[in-house]
């Protein structure tokens, strides 16, 4: 394993203790849903591909990229689809089309001159239906969140956008764009195929003539400038140049581009499959820090109408994969004690001036409350516990939210969460690993555990646990729940009693 | 005195009782003669012919026959060796792989018939060789083998797997061919058949003809429940009846052969073996206890007792008689009962079967007193205790009631009951006369336009009632909304100048209809897309297009088509994209109004330049 990169000086003393970043980078954010995740690795695509760099950000020798870019605000065109609360009553209660521009334009506040918009539009109503259709589609649209972080849906670059707080003008607040975004940008970068995928990511997914990018642009002033006061940043941190997760993801990416669909409708199994591999890789980094060479997995249990055997073996499997991450962090920590400035400190005149300064440094650890008192093992022992509580306010969650938020696992009261996947990762799964149009079952399964390492029949249980953990049955069982799903998903054709194929509606064999 | 009938002791061995591997092709051969069964119940091997002139002619390909078990791949095998000379007895020794010359073309035909009997060893050897041939590399020998088509797939592709690219190109088109249904390929000096896409309606009829009018049946007379004017009162005689042509049975048999031709559309196979079995339980069937099947003396033991209500044929075809454990052990009882036969009804029938004896109804009389075994009275005591009654006995009552609708399913003639309306699938009389309509070109444009309304309806989330045009309309966002408002095209269903339409057509299998997306102006076929219209999509869509449907019904053929549409629009898009003009968008917002009418509204925006 090639060692870590150098994180920027400024990111280690912005924290108060720098252990999960340099596990798994700068930063992990459970408020940043898998779409939040995207949409800021889009906007950051956008910014970079205006720079004709996108996806190929030099990487000196040894050294992390340092790049900084730049995002719109866009606040018109947001005020106009999240901040218009009167559009639909002045609709209803004004008769004609004149009253009904003039009490809107009346009603609407804002720093703008919105009456170029009748123009543009003609009559109201149709204004509103383009309005209404803007918040239907957008982001996540169920969720609470303050207007000034609701998202279009990426129809095209005129589509994205900051992260704003309350204070639109101010600097944002990485509430929800909290860089995780970033971390997908670099992982891609590091890929080695980040020009092919800048190609058909600009083609596919971000084209400028897309019908709805160009009535976003419709929707703002005469003479709006989309790049004027733009929100800047400077590009997170990613701890290791090279790893194998990088080439999959990029895989990935590959396969859902090069399908026959439009590039809205790769958007939702883009989103779930990145953030799929993201979390593979923080098993994969955990695992590493903690010293186990094991190889991460997600035991599946196919919804059935009774409890069954895998049910356990999945909720069993899913509360150590989210134990993990703490114990990467306890492990990361106790390391400290098997270098030999620890050794050095412990002989030191004043053992405990030296080990807090010793580990205060090693961690960047600085409290807000300043560094603790008392003899070495109780300042090693506070270390711990700041850096496992930090740990527990936001990365800890991370597994939970985003397997739940990606069809990966489900919750239930009384019964706690287990790895199931819902009807949508399983299309998006199809899409990505049926690649020649078809894929006899067996062998699908099998894929599945390859690329995702996700544990569905008996042969991939073997080969994940070394010998069976539960009865060969239950699998058996497992695996009929899951061909009669495809099946009624339209992705399964069974040609006789042994043998059936998983179909890839939008792959043609050609 | 009572007698035994031969013919039934043998017809047993067919059916569905628990030794069930006397059902194989090597072991019947000695009922046969055991019982003196002559002639033989047999299908005409329905590739035989093609095969013997394929190895007749001096250029012969060689042949894999895939299939699921008992569809007659060893039966096809040993017809070929004994039809080139090859020795009975040796057959019946059992050897795995048995080769001889063949006259014309002086080749060597090895005939290997069951792929899965080898060792690993044996099958590299084998593939190795079988590929040499096919791929015209080694002329001098052509092969016959039978195999199960996963297994032959993945023998396959394991030991391609360890050869090189041209060994594993071969693989991925017979791996093509199997599950395109293609039977050559212009690559491969090979015929490959699978038996398993052969219309299971025609083998059923031809080996229930076999049975019913088998010679054999002549060792009743002078039992003591038959009569010399031909009335009986056993149960199997009865039965036979029912399934033979000229009585009421011509509609059993057709009705029958209806369900097999909408399994078959529904991608549901029937093997040969489970027909056989199917026909001997209608007419052998017993519910009694462990019997299962009846015997001479057993039917005798009903007929006394007139305990008709154990041998019902209707209820029979489901494996009734059977316990469910071993019910489902037969494909065939599973097929069948996917139709929900007995379970399903409407108000017509249910007022029929419930009240029809009180309102004296001339129709009750013909459809359940009349029927003097299986009718009225299996079913009137019950019904009489439901209505009358102290209704202690109401799962009776529901057991009866529904095998009443699983006969009047049977033996409704035609008229003005609708006996589809007995099924999950009451636009099956539908399907069939669409299928029948493009065969033959007959009118089917009644049922196009309900399922071009269904579809539109499906497309757009929209109650619309045209169904003379496609419209396929986007929702926004990521194109899986359920309403979707934004038109982007409207097609023809007919062909029209140079538009792209929606055409109806027949799939290759001649039993299902699939729709096209057609684009005249290309110089292919011009086939944009395609979606095979499965007979739970036809069904779907027609009762779209009606106005309900029930939650159950839709996920599957909502996801297809919606993909379908999605596909379509993608593809049209690259067909006929305009180019955006540079200060203004133009947008076809869909709204319905109260009559159903779609009405395209072209919205303009000016964009500033």
């Amino acid at each position: 394993m090639n060692t870590r990169l150098e994180a920027p000086a400024k990111f280690r003393s912005d924290v108060n203790v720098w252990v999960d970043e340099a596990i798994w980078g700068h930063r992990l954010y459970n408020d940043q849903t898998p779409w939040l995740v995207f949409l800021e690795f889009l906007a950051i695509f956008q910014s970079r591909h205006a720079e004709g760099k996108a996806l190929n950000e030099s990487q000196g020798d040894g050294l992390h990229e340092t790049f900084t870019y730049y995002i719109p605000r866009l606040i018109p065109l947001r005020q106009l689809v999240f901040n218009n609360p009167h559009i639909r009553y002045v609709e209803d209660n004004h008769l004609s089309d004149p009253e009904r521009w003039l009490e809107w334009l009346k009603i609407f506040s804002s720093d703008d001159d919105f009456r170029y918009l009748q123009d543009r539009f003609g009559s109201f109503s149709r204004f509103s239906r383009v309005i209404e259709l803007f918040q239907i589609t957008a982001i996540e649209p169920h969720r609470q969140r303050r207007w000034t972080s609701r998202f279009l849906f990426p129809y095209g670059p005129n589509c994205l956008y900051a992260d704003l707080p309350a204070n639109v003008n101010g600097s944002p607040d990485r509430r929800f764009f909290a860089r995780s975004g970033e971390l997908l940008y670099l992982m891609l970068n590091r890929s080695g195929k980040g020009k092919d995928l800048a190609e058909m990511i600009s083609e596919k997914l971000l084209r400028q003539d897309e019908t709805w990018n160009r009535v976003v642009r419709a929707l703002l002033p005469e003479g709006y400038r989309i790049d004027s006061n733009l929100v800047s940043s400077s590009i997170g941190y990613l701890p290791f140049a090279e790893r194998p997760e990088y080439g999959d993801l990029a895989e990935t990416w590959t396969r859902l581009l090069n399908l026959d669909l439009s590039g809205e409708a790769l958007f939702d199994p883009l989103t779930r499959l990145s953030s799929l591999h993201m979390l593979l890789y923080m098993l994969r980094r955990a695992n590493e820090e903690i010293g186990d060479i094991s190889e991460p997995k997600f035991v599946l249990e196919i919804a059935s109408p009774r409890r069954t055997t895998l049910f356990e073996l999945s909720k069993e499997n899913f509360g150590a994969n989210r134990m993990l991450s703490t114990r990467a962090v306890r492990a990361y920590i106790e390391s400290a004690k098997e270098d030999e400035h620890w050794y050095d400190a412990m002989q030191a005149r004043a053992p405990a001036d030296a080990v807090r300064e010793y580990l205060s440094e090693r961690y960047e650890w600085q409290p807000d409350d300043g560094l603790p008192s008392g003899d070495p093992d109780t300042i090693f022992e506070a270390l711990r516990y700041y850096a496992e509580k930090r740990h527990q306010q936001h990365v800890a969650k991370v597994h939970m939210e985003w397997a739940k938020q990606i069809g990966l696992a489900v919750s239930r009261r009384g019964a706690g969460t287990w790895y199931s996947p819902d009807d949508s990762l399983l299309k998006a799964l199809v899409m990505c690993v049926v690649d020649e149009g078809r894929e006899e079952y067996h062998r699908f399964l099998a894929k599945l555990y390859d690329r995702f390492r996700l544990v569905i029949g008996a042969n991939e249980a073997e080969q994940a646990f070394g010998t069976l953990p539960t009865d060969q049955n239950a699998f058996m069982q497992n695996t009929q729940r899951l061909e009669q799903r495809l099946r009624t998903l339209g992705l399964l054709r069974r040609l006789s009693d042994d043998c059936a194929y998983v179909e890839n509606p939008f792959r043609s064999n050609t | 005195m009572s007698q035994t009938n031969d013919l039934v002791t043998f017809l047993r061995h067919y059916g569905p009782i628990p030794a069930g591997d006397n059902m194989y092709d090597e072991l019947i051969q000695t009922e046969i003669d055991r019982h003196g069964v002559d002639p033989v119940i047999h299908i005409t091997p329905s590739k035989l012919q093609e095969i013997l002139e394929n190895f007749k002619s001096p250029f012969p390909h060689t042949i894999i026959l895939t299939g699921t078990a008992g569809d007659g791949k060893t039966y096809h095998c040993r017809r070929i060796w004994i039809e080139f000379g090859g020795d009975p007895e040796q057959w019946q020794a059992g050897e795995k792989v048995l080769s001889t010359t063949l006259p014309v073309s002086g080749k060597k035909l090895t005939i290997i018939k069951d792929l899965s009997e080898l060792t690993q060893n044996e099958k590299n050897n084998l593939l190795a060789d079988l590929a040499n041939s096919i791929a015209k590399k080694n002329i001098n020998n052509v092969y016959l083998v039978a195999a199960n088509d996963g297994q032959l797939l993945a023998s396959w592709r394991d030991w391609s797997d360890t050869q090189d690219e041209e060994a594993h190109k071969i693989f991925k088109i017979i791996e093509d061919m199997l599950v395109e249904e293609r039977t050559t390929d212009e690559a491969l000096n090979l015929n490959l058949y699978n038996l398993s896409r052969l219309d299971a309606s025609e083998h059923f009829q031809e080996l229930v003809e076999q049975i019913v009018e088998h010679p054999q049946w002549s060792q009743c007379e002078g039992c003591d429940l038959l009569d010399e004017n031909g009335s009986t009162t056993c149960p199997i005689r009865i039965n036979r009846e029912r399934l033979r042509i000229g009585t009421e049975g011509g509609v059993f048999r057709k009705r029958l052969g209806e369900l097999m031709r909408l399994a078959r559309a529904n991608r549901m196979h029937l093997p040969i073996r489970d027909l056989l079995l199917l026909g001997v339980n209608i007419l052998l069937g017993d519910r009694y206890g462990r019997q299962i099947l009846l015997t001479c003396r057993t039917a005798k033991n009903r007929a006394e007792k007139e305990d008709y209500r154990l041998t019902n044929p209707y209820a029979n075809v489901f494996g009734m008689n059977l316990p469910e454990r071993q019910r489902q052990q037969y494909q065939v009882f599973n097929i069948l009962e996917a139709f929900g036969i007995g379970r399903e009804t409407d108000n017509k029938f249910d007022n029929l079967l419930i009240y029809g004896s009180y309102s004296d109804s001339k129709l009750y009389t013909d459809l359940v007193t009349k029927d003097a075994y299986y009718g009225a009275p299996a079913y009137e005591p019950y019904l009489r205790d439901y209505l009358e009654g102290a209704r202690e006995n109401i799962d009776e009552f529901m057991r009866a009631l529904s095998r009443q609708r699983q006969r009047l399913f049977f033996s409704l003639p035609a008229g003005n009951l609708d006996p589809w309306r007995l099924t999950v699938y009451q636009a099956s009389g539908q399907f069939l006369e669409f299928v029948e309509g493009l065969k033959n070109g007959g009118d089917i444009s009644r049922t196009t336009e309900l399922l071009v309304r269904g579809l539109n309806r499906t497309f757009c989330g929209m109650m619309i009632d045209d169904g003379t045009e496609l419209y396929l309309a986007s929702s926004g966002g990521d194109g899986r909304g359920r309403i979707a408002s934004l038109l982007n095209y409207d097609l023809p269903t007919t062909r029209r100048r140079r538009d792209p339409y929606l055409n109806f057509e027949l799939e290759s299998d001649d039993a299902t209809p699939c729709m096209q997306i057609i684009d005249p102006a290309a110089d292919d076929d011009g086939i944009v897309d395609s979606l095979t219209l499965q007979l739970t999509h036809f069904e779907y869509l027609v009762r779209v297009a009606t106005g309900s449907l029930p939650a159950s019904f839709s996920i599957q053929c909502n996801e297809d088509f919606l993909d379908f549409k999605l596909r379509v629009i993608k593809r049209l898009d690259d067909l006929l994209g305009e180019e955006t003009s540079g200060d203004e968008i133009s947008i076809q917002a869909l709204t319905v109004d109260e009559h159903g009418r779609a009405h395209p509204d072209n919205v303009r925006i000016r964009v500033a330049s």
